[in-house]
């Protein structure tokens, strides 16, 4: 699999690279700023692309911006989004073209590194992989008059972990139940939020995370 | 010491009398003596200042001398006419030539001790020459026969006295002259104490701390305003001349001068070292200003009782010309539109310098932040990602040791969310590259308590009033959720005309106190931009935080 990260600071960008490497990962390119992104996406044609939100020259959002230019420009490029920080206003923009493939996570997440490497492969393959912070803010932003309100508690944890992208078997595993049990909430969910169906793989996750990025 | 004033007997039997009578005479002496001193003084000095710079060392002597002579006028005063006037103190150290000369020339006292000693001569003389005059005649008068006695006759001024009974007719009025010297005596003393303790009287000891420096631009202004009155005036005399004498001699020349001394020591002194604001400093400054005046047409008088004496008097007009930018000023002082122009800018300086305060301070926040973003931030989450891989890799290691890389690493971790915490409450980045609504929707995501958001995500204000607007929701926010117990929030930020409102209200139980800690150090960053914060917690009907923030446009 071969990656290209962006990165500033050398500290964390040699880490990273480090971790990949030793994962088996093809690092072919691990640049400093979003324009060195851009271009080393269009030139690589990487897999999946591993971006700090805070890039020079602002150290605002100069990452986001070029994850989100990259994609536009080489339409399939899978972004992982790294950031000090999550807002849910970066997730609803990375996720605003609809398409898979998308990921945003703490920089703690790294400190987990075979999480980590499961979420950069899970996303490299057109998955996604929400921290489950942005998950949860999210869904607060729903409020009272949402369907969301109508869960229950098993079936928000369900959406939850949906919405960080993770398989129904992984799912099931993490609340210690069958993947019946995981796919009657499942359908339980896509009803009263008013989705359709359940088709399983990505595109499912893919809704939830429509459906809770859009107003 | 009381004097009758109801016997002239007792009067004429005052030492007093006397000592007053000296001090009036003494002007016939000192007043001239002083003129020279001062004329001499300053045409030398000023002169050869101009010229090659030698008349600095004489423009000192010249300072050491008025205050000499000053010294020595009080002592006369206090003696002779019980004036009571405090010595003055000198200088504690003596400062360089040009310091020392730069410090008398802007010191208002010593432009009073000038005028003072220019009063001995142009008050003084005259004055001493009527009471003497007049005592003289009284003299005369009474003594008439017994100089009919010894020559033919005598001339008194007022009259010829030829025979006997003539001289001795003259010998009541005499009496009666002397009799009412004392009185006259008495007036003439009261005028020179007064105005020997007005314009001797130092000032009081230095104030503890210096004045503030007038603000630049106001130093310009007035500079400005002079020359202006100064361009005025000449103008007007130039014009005057064209219109009557054109072509003869330049007679504006002489008034010209009168106006150009004082404002070139405005131009060249005064405007680079004010003698201070507030209206003390304003009234020292037109005292500078007269005496400069004084001093010049002093020396314009000198000039002309040198070359045309007894001609036609044209100092008057150098001195009509001097007068009027004296009486423009004190009018201006007297109506104290100087109050009102400092208030005005002390005003304009502390909005700005508030302003660049509140700025600074933001800036110094977003650089601590990024510091932190940057150093013990990215090192703990590379620490994080050693301390996870190592763990891996120690699966087959004993058990204690798998615990304590568990344990740093779990560690690792929490000083990673901490740090991100603190961080994020120094200066959250989303609110500079996002603005409030999208930083109220993470503050808004992480409450446990439901929250309603009614803003507009694109609307923009500067950057310290949406951080002020963000820790308003941020601390109303943590005050619904840990004391008021509430169970829902609703944030609406609007804009209206130039303000942004944020309000914050919950359901809570209210009472909160608007001077607790937390209310009112945000009371305190609303205010530091001119905002206004409303807090309505009635207890049992939930707490409302507004904050109305001006953007400035």
């Amino acid at each position: 699999m071969r990656v290209v990260i962006a990165e500033d600071l050398a500290l964390l960008r040699d880490g990273i690279t480090r971790l990949l490497r030793d994962n088996g990962m093809e690092v072919v390119a691990a640049v400093e700023d979003g324009d060195a992104l851009v271009d080393a996406v269009e030139r690589e044609r990487p897999d999946i692309a591993v971006v700090d939100v805070r890039l020079p020259p602002g150290f605002t959002d100069e990452g986001l911006r070029a994850a989100i230019e990259a994609r536009r420009r080489v339409p399939g490029t899978a972004v992982l989004v790294v950031s000090q920080y999550v807002e849910q206003v970066y997730a609803v923009e990375l996720l605003a073209d609809g398409q898979g493939g998308v990921g945003y996570l703490l920089k703690d997440r790294i400190a987990d590194p075979a999480e980590f490497v499961d979420a950069v492969r899970r996303v490299a393959a057109g998955g996604s992989a929400m921290d489950p912070e942005v998950v949860g803010q999210l869904l607060a932003r729903r409020g009272r008059a949402s369907p969301v309100a109508d869960l229950t508690p098993r079936e928000r944890e369900v959406l939850s972990l949906m919405a960080e992208g993770r398989s129904n078997a992984a799912i099931a595993a993490h609340l210690v139940v069958s993947d019946g049990a995981v796919e009657k909430h499942i359908s339980n969910i896509f009803g009263k939020l008013g989705l359709g169906s359940a088709d399983g793989g990505h595109r499912r996750v893919l809704a939830v995370l429509a459906y809770l990025g859009s107003g | 010491m009381t004097i009758s004033r109801a016997n002239p007997l007792a009067r004429l039997g005052e030492g007093a009398t006397y000592r007053q009578l000296a001090h009036v005479a003494s002007a016939l002496v000192l007043g001239p003596a002083w003129l020279v001193l001062l004329v001499v003084g300053w045409s030398v000095g000023v002169s050869l200042t101009v010229v090659l710079l030698l008349g600095l060392p004489i423009l000192a002597g010249l300072a050491e001398a008025v205050r000499f002579c000053a010294q020595a006028e009080r002592s006369l005063a206090n003696a002779l006419l019980d004036a009571g006037i405090p010595r003055r103190q000198p200088p504690e150290r003596r400062p360089s030539l040009l310091r020392g000369l730069r410090a008398w020339i802007t010191d208002a006292a010593s432009w009073r001790e000038q005028a003072y000693l220019m009063a001995r001569f142009a008050g003084g003389v005259p004055l001493a020459s009527l009471v003497l005059g007049v005592i003289w005649a009284g003299l005369a008068a009474l003594t008439a026969p017994a100089y009919y006695m010894v020559g033919d006759g005598i001339e008194l001024g007022i009259g010829r006295a030829d025979t006997l009974p003539e001289a001795l007719a003259l010998m009541p009025a005499g009496a009666l002259v002397l009799l009412l010297c004392p009185w006259l005596v008495y007036l003439a003393a009261s005028a020179s104490r007064a105005t020997a303790r007005v314009l001797l009287t130092p000032p009081p000891g230095q104030p503890a701390h210096r004045p503030a420096p007038m603000p630049r631009d106001l130093r310009r202004r007035a500079l400005a305003i002079h020359a202006g009155v100064v361009a005025g005036i000449g103008g007007v005399l130039v014009a005057i001349w064209a219109l009557i004498t054109p072509g003869g001699y330049f007679w504006p020349a002489w008034p010209m001068i009168s106006l150009a001394v004082p404002f070139a020591v405005h131009a060249l002194v005064l405007a680079r070292h004010p003698i201070g604001t507030g209206a003390r400093g304003r009234l020292r400054a037109l005292q500078v200003h007269a005496g400069i005046a004084v001093i010049v047409n002093a020396f314009l008088v000198a000039v002309w009782a040198l070359s045309t004496p007894g001609r036609y008097f044209w100092v008057i007009w150098t001195i009509l010309a001097a007068s009027l930018p004296v009486a423009a000023h004190a009018i201006w002082v007297a109506a104290g539109r100087g109050d009102r122009e400092e208030m005005a800018a002390r005003i304009d300086t502390l909005t700005a310098t508030r302003a660049g305060a509140v700025d600074a301070q933001a800036a110094e926040l977003r650089r601590i932040e990024r510091d932190l973003h940057d150093g013990a931030q990215a090192r703990l989450v590379a620490l994080a990602m050693d301390l996870g891989m190592a763990r891996e890799r120690l699966s087959d290691a004993p058990p204690e040791t798998r615990a304590l890389v568990d344990d740093a690493h779990e560690h690792a971790k929490k000083a990673i969310t901490e740090l991100r915490d603190l961080a994020r409450g120094i200066h959250p980045v989303v609110l500079t590259d996002r603005g409030l609504a999208a930083a109220i929707g993470t503050l808004a995501g992480d409450s446990s308590v439901p929250v309603e958001i009614d803003a507009d995500p694109g609307a923009r204000a500067p950057a310290a009033v949406e951080a002020a607007g963000y820790f308003v929701v941020a601390e109303a926010l943590t005050n619904a959720v840990k004391h008021s117990g509430a169970t829902s929030v609703r944030i609406a930020v609007s804009r209206r005309g130039p303000w942004l409102l944020v309000r914050v209200a919950d359901d809570g139980a209210g009472g909160a106190d608007p001077e607790g800690s937390g209310l009112a150090g945000l009371r305190h960053r609303v205010e530091a931009l001119d905002g206004v914060m409303t807090v309505t917690s009635p207890p049992g009907a939930g707490t409302v935080i507004q904050v109305e923030l001006p953007c400035g446009s």
